[in-house]
């Protein structure tokens, strides 16, 4: 007990020099959280996961990038507008958007010169960019087909303009090029482009796709964006239908759309939880300047989490602060059991304080010890995420448990009670009807064996966003203008990857070519690849090797020259789409390269597609699967070096992990705590006891969620360790109370009632949040922590007892 | 439908010979006084044609029929019959080339790609017979005073590349009855009006 004395020497030398260790204390709080307005946050989710060459971390930020997280798409409706004037307010609302400095680009259409330079780079080695040029010339090649294709040449010779354009006409008789135009077009879904402009097929909408400069979760900019945004759309001239409408969906609205609904939680939750909290206080201590003193420890448990956050990973991701914040809310138990103690013991001031903790010391240490190792287990885990969290919950539990001890005992003896109210009648009473120890240990066996059948039948539900707050009606004015643009999000991405930017590109086409067999059979659409303009230079010289396999001058001569006659052509009309062939098939006509695409509007795609860093070079195909079974088709057949990323089967690998994750280390943590305990108690039986109210709050809860038929995510699933670290200490103080010199007390139980009733204000409150993942919290930790409070203090003691009746008395080394 | 994607070179000629200045020009010969004031009367003109294309490459000539319209400072509509059916509009800013077989139109915005408005507005301005327009780009000889009868010959030798010679035939009645366009290959084209129907302003 040296250690207690010399924290009582510190309360004297603190409550002499109060004012100056509030001070101190006041400056050590703001410093520390001064880190969290420094900038140090991070909100990249994937950050979150772990990294590396084909992490998941890399996964999420590829899918993140090809999804719609930063992109804001703008649907402009004028009624009754022609598509030139629709396309005149198009552009003149793409400029004022591209000058507003909201957004990092802002991509109407490709313009006409664009397309010339396109064609510039692209035509010359179209050969290349076909399967098997010599399959594909002498499919045009067939009589039918090359008729027609003649038939249309000499249309478009009659035009006025063709005097111009004669030549690059006669380049093509065999319709390669509206073709090879017709597969660009293809990646852009069913957008028309029209002068510089991007239109739906009716004509009657058009589409900007603006990139924000600030990402999409920061709400206060994404809201205020689309405000002037609103107000922009409201300055549009009505068309002679009607008033213009400009609709503005994507991650960005999503965004603030989340965010908006999750502010009003908190709202609601934080007023009925400080309203519980006060109702708590009052109604047992009759004191809320008590409430204020215990909320001490936690504030500093806040600022310790993410000062040790902080300091050891130099950044903290918003998601950890914000859920650590709330696992480490449990921190105002040590001064309930503290406060409830004091208010039991004689004397005044720091005397009747010091009491209290040394009737509590000892198992506030094992109660502190053992739910700190239950967060410093997560440490162990895999996920980078869990790891923060571990830390900052551990960090953070620490310095609560720390503030306990050394601050509030002064705190509580100058600003606390002169009268403190003793511990109300009804719950000794309710205690006097204890539970024999049969019943005890038979519910405790109905609650195992009815979690074990009912546990099987408990569902993960993986998909991260049925934790989100979008609401249903702008999902449907998203899909609304993703259908009416003929637009898909890509859910699937495969990535090449290799050493080299060739390499890549070489295995790039190797998925093409699967992919495209699977879109024939239907498994796949929506496939955007650079192979479709950027073959590896390897494919592409293999593709020249195979025009050798095409008799050129039996070709031209027998096959084509006959019709060409026949419809009215010259011999020598063609002469340049010989050569050409010719050329592709010597060697003579460079491949395409990376660099010839700098200046063209394939430059943005391309950028996204392939990407090379110091670990290599990636090339990224996205594709929309048709279906799970579909991806793991795909993904059987695509070739080394190659990966598909589905979001759907990522979040079955690697969310799903996290559960498993989770229960593993749940069950390490309960096991360390049964070892410390054991160590303490110097009893194994006495340690499981202590541990079993954790344990039957655990399956009580799963036991109850699979009954009622919801689902565990990825949020309830972490809060499984929150219960497990009340459940135990609600174990040690009700043991600590069966085992001591006055059972009958209900200091312990009262404490336990208190503790659980708080952490029920802070988090079932969470119930009545819309928000789907603070309400799956709020139920799972509301369930949980009713369970375990419940099992210590109604279930405990007959457990005890039943074991006490067969063991005989068992020195549980508890001190009173 | 063919995909009109000139090669580089090619419109960068025709940049450089349709961005002349205009100091190039001389005056209009005097000869041509009544037919600048008959077009400048005309507000509205449209007119059936036939075009014959005498191109080596193809063994035989291609013709064409079909309507020409125009407003004055408006557009120029060159509608060519089935079964080479297409439209072809040409205004101050774009041209729009739509197959009514197809049901496809390619708009050619004249800001975004100069070069080829100027070949564009090169055409309108034979068919509208602006000679006002041409004359920067081609030196007029009058060769016949009755019936009106013009040839137009390349200033520059970047224009010569393109177009030989534009030779241009009047009725009695001011009215353009035909046009021919000799390449410098030896390719011709030889359009031919009649039924024109002229509405003219009214003073």
């Amino acid at each position: 007990m040296r250690a207690l004395s010399a924290v009582s020497r510190w309360h004297r030398w603190i409550a002499a020099r109060l004012w100056t260790t509030l001070a101190v204390a006041a400056l050590v709080l703001a410093a520390g959280a001064s880190l969290y307005w420094r900038g140090a946050t991070e909100q990249d989710v994937g950050a979150l996961l772990p990294g590396g060459p084909g992490s998941p971390r890399e996964a999420v930020r590829l899918l993140g990038e090809f999804g719609v997280l930063n992109t804001l798409l703008l649907d402009l409706e004028v009624p009754g507008a022609t598509p030139d004037q629709l396309v005149a307010t198009g552009a003149r609302l793409a400029e004022q958007l591209r000058g507003s400095g909201d957004f990092a680009a802002v991509q109407a259409g490709p313009s006409t010169h664009d397309f010339l330079v396109l064609g510039e780079v692209i035509l010359p080695r179209r050969l290349y960019l076909f399967a098997d040029p010599a399959v594909e010339i002498r499919r045009r090649l067939e009589p039918a087909r090359l008729t027609a294709s003649f038939a249309e040449l000499k249309k478009s010779m009659a035009s006025p303009q063709a005097f111009a354009m004669k030549r690059e006409m006669l380049r093509d008789p065999l319709n390669l090029n509206p073709d090879l135009f017709a597969r660009f077009a293809a990646m852009a879904g069913e957008i028309r482009p029209y002068r510089g402009q991007l239109l739906s097929k009716d004509g009657r909408h058009l589409l900007l796709i603006a990139t924000t400069v600030r990402p999409a979760l920061d709400t206060q900019f994404s809201a205020a964006m689309l405000e002037r945004i609103r107000r922009r759309g409201a300055e549009i001239a009505p068309g002679p239908e009607g008033a213009a409408v400009l609709r503005a969906v994507g991650g960005p609205r999503f965004a603030t759309e989340s965010a908006g609904g999750i502010r009003k939680d908190v709202v609601i939750t934080l007023f009925t939880s400080a309203v519980a909290l006060l109702a708590l206080f009052y109604a047992r201590f009759r004191s809320l300047r008590l409430l204020v003193l215990a909320s001490v420890p936690l504030g500093f448990g806040l600022v310790g989490g993410l000062v040790a956050v902080v300091l050891i990973q130099g950044h903290i991701h918003a998601l950890s602060f914000a859920f650590g914040a709330v696992l480490i809310g449990v921190g105002i138990d040590y001064p309930i059991y503290l406060l409830n103690s004091a208010s039991m013991q004689g004397g005044d001031g720091l005397d009747r304080m010091g009491r209290g903790l040394n009737h509590t010391w000892r198992s506030l240490w094992l109660g502190f010890t053992t739910t700190a190792l239950g967060f410093c287990v997560l440490l162990l885990s895999q996920f980078p995420g869990l790891r923060e969290l571990g830390l900052f919950a551990a960090a953070g539990i620490a310095t609560s448990f720390a503030t306990t001890l050394i601050l509030l005992v002064p705190l509580s003896a100058r600003w606390g009670r002169r009268r403190w109210r003793q511990i109300p009648s009804w719950i000794p009473r309710l205690k006097s009807r204890m539970l024999s120890p049969g019943v005890a240990w038979g519910i405790a066996l109905a609650v195992l064996f009815g979690a074990a059948a009912l546990i099987p039948s408990l569902r993960f539900d993986g998909d991260l966003r049925n934790l989100d707050a979008n609401r249903p009606d702008v999902m449907a004015e998203y899909q609304g203008v993703m259908d009416r643009f003929g637009l898909s999000t890509s859910d699937s991405l495969v990535v090449a990857r290799a050493h080299s930017q060739e390499e890549a590109l070489a295995i790039n086409d190797q998925v093409s070519e699967v992919l495209t067999t699977m879109q024939d059979r239907g498994l796949a659409s929506g496939i955007r690849s650079i192979a479709t303009f950027l073959p590896a230079i390897g494919t592409q010289q293999r593709r020249a090797q195979c025009l050798k396999a095409l008799d050129l001058a039996q070709a031209r001569a027998e096959l084509f020259g006959p019709i060409a006659a026949q419809v009215g052509f010259s011999a020598g009309a063609f002469a340049e789409l010989w050569d050409e062939v010719e050329s592709a098939r010597d060697g003579k006509i460079e491949p395409l390269k990376a660099v010839d695409f700098e200046k063209t509007s394939l430059q943005p795609l391309l950028n996204k597609l392939l990407r090379c860093s110091a670990d290599g070079c990636i090339a990224v195909t996205s594709f929309v699967s048709q279906g799970g079974q579909a991806a793991q088709q795909i993904s059987s057949l695509l070739p080394a070096g190659a990966s598909l990323l589905d979001a759907g089967a990522m979040a079955a690998q690697t969310v799903a992990q996290l559960p498993r994750q989770i229960a593993i280390l749940s069950g390490v943590g309960l096991l360390v705590n049964i070892v410390i305990l054991a160590a303490a108690y110097r009893s194994l039986r006495l340690a499981i006891v202590a541990c079993l109210p954790c344990c039957l709050g655990l399956l009580g809860t799963l036991g109850t969620l699979a009954a009622a038929r919801v689902p565990l995510n990825l949020v309830s699933a972490s809060a499984l360790v929150l219960i497990l670290g009340c459940g135990v200490d609600y174990g040690i103080f009700v043991l600590q109370e069966v085992d001591g010199p006055s059972p009958s007390s209900a200091v312990g139980s009262t404490g336990v009632l208190l503790a659980a009733f708080s952490t029920l204000a802070g988090f079932g409150t969470l119930v009545l949040a819309s928000h789907r993942a603070l309400q799956s919290l709020g139920l799972a930790v509301g369930i949980g922590v009713a369970a375990s409070a419940a099992a210590a203090v109604f279930l405990l003691p007959g457990l005890y007892q039943g074991l006490r009746s067969r063991k005989g008395s068992a020195n549980a080394g508890v001190e009173p | 439908m063919i995909v009109i994607v000139p090669s580089h070179s090619r419109l960068c000629a025709l940049i450089v010979l349709c961005s002349l200045p205009a100091s190039a020009a001389e005056a209009l010969p005097r000869e041509l006084n009544p037919l600048r004031e008959s077009l400048q009367k005309t507000r509205r003109m449209s007119a059936r044609f036939k075009q014959t294309r005498h191109w080596a490459v193809l063994r035989d000539s291609l013709v064409t029929q079909g309507t020409i319209r125009y407003e004055k400072r408006g557009q120029l509509v060159w509608r060519m019959d089935p079964p080479a059916e297409s439209e072809l509009i040409v205004d101050d800013q774009r041209a729009t080339i739509h197959y009514p077989a197809l049901g496809t139109t390619q708009t050619l915005d004249f800001s975004a790609e100069p070069g080829l408005g100027k070949v564009f507005q090169t055409i309108r301005a034979v068919m509208e017979a602006d000679l006002d327009s041409l004359q920067p780009l081609f030196a007029l000889r009058v060769d016949r005073k009755a019936p009106l009868s013009l040839t137009l010959t390349p200033r520059s030798p970047e224009v010569s590349r393109t177009v030989k010679r534009i030779h241009m035939e009047f009725d009695k009645s001011l009215h353009l009855a035909s046009v021919r366009l000799d390449e410098p290959s030896g390719d011709w084209t030889e359009i031919a009006f009649h039924d024109h129907v002229i509405e003219t302003a009214t003073r």
